[in-house]
């Protein structure tokens, strides 16, 4: 079972709550998607629509809630934002996430580690959002977060796993779980995460804007338990050239 | 009463009115939010106990989707 920080997940898909067209169809796709753990931003309410009237039902079913740092834009505003979260739900767990360049929303290295270490600090379980880097994924794991969570792709493009090389080192090197956040935009995709043995990926727009979120949410299910197993199983090697599988001779010789 | 900004918005408030109060009597859940004061957080447990000064500035945030 996955295990992070002191808490286990039976469910190896992580979801998260935004672009969802209403907040009904979020929640029967979290329900579907029998994701246990999924992610939250923080806002300053308006006060003349008031809140979004997710937290409750969200509370209410079980899941696990994970509040980011989106929209911080360097070390100080994350940390700041991660304060906020714990007075607000009660939890000391943060996905730090760093992007200041709203185009391709690239998390900001430098400024993660550094509030990665700070909130370590304060006690805090810090699952880091981060390019594919095999060696910021060390540096991450060594000031004491929980997990990395390195992306596939940019947030929300659906492009997949165009980091796979990298993933994979990452990967073999990690002591901490790794979760593959952002990119992935279809469960073959995540199937082909958990194959190549990430502990779990973490999915929010390719359920979203499905035309069928329920379905999708329930089809990713499927893919990460699927990829799982498969990686579990081990994977045959790769070969340049063919290997057959039938007897090439004594037909014909008879 | 004592004026103070919620959200940027002006609110006049009695002398002596508690954070807590302030949400209250704008019909804010206490689940959910968390307060800012004065570019400070403030920890859940000393709502009840700070009172709004004059001129304070007190942000009120919740959660929304997101990824």
């Amino acid at each position: 079972m996955l295990k992070i920080a002191d808490t286990e997940f039976s469910s190896r898909l992580f979801t998260g709550t935004g672009k969802f067209s209403q907040a009904s169809d979020m929640l029967a796709a979290v329900s579907a998607s029998q994701s246990q753990l999924v992610t939250l931003a923080v806002k300053r309410l308006d006060l003349k629509t008031g809140s979004d009237n997710i937290l409750q039902p969200l509370q209410g079913s079980g899941v696990k809630l994970l509040p980011n740092t989106a929209g911080a834009r360097n070390a100080k505003e994350a940390i700041f934002a991660a304060h906020l979260s714990r007075e607000m739900l009660g939890t000391n767990w943060i996905k730090l996430e760093i992007h200041p360049d709203p185009k391709y929303l690239m998390p900001d290295p430098i400024e993660t580690l550094a509030a990665a270490r700070i909130l370590c600090e304060q006690g805090y379980v810090v699952l880091p959002y981060v390019h594919a880097d095999p060696v910021l994924c060390r540096r991450l794991e060594e000031v004491g977060c929980a997990a990395v969570m390195p992306l596939g792709s940019p947030i929300g493009s659906n492009q997949g796993l165009v980091t796979e090389p990298f993933l994979k080192i990452i990967i073999e090197q990690s002591n901490v779980p790794v979760v593959i956040d952002a990119g992935i935009g279809a469960p073959s995709q995540a199937t082909r995460a958990m194959e190549l043995g990430a502990d779990a990926v973490l999915v929010n727009t390719a359920i979203a804007s499905s035309a069928d979120s329920v379905a999708m949410g329930r089809c990713f299910a499927q893919a990460v338990e699927t990829g799982r197993a498969a990686y579990l199983a081990g994977l045959g090697s790769v070969s340049k050239h063919a290997n057959n599988t039938s007897p090439l001779t004594g037909f014909l010789n008879g | 009463m004592i004026n103070i900004l919620l959200n940027d918005e002006a609110v006049t408030v009695a002398v002596g009115t508690s954070l807590t109060q302030v949400l209250e009597r704008q019909t804010i859940a206490l689940n959910g939010v968390a307060l800012v004061l004065n570019a400070e957080v403030v920890p859940r447990s000393r709502w009840s106990h700070i009172m709004c000064q004059h001129d304070d500035k007190l942000e009120v945030f919740s959660v929304v989707a997101g990824g």
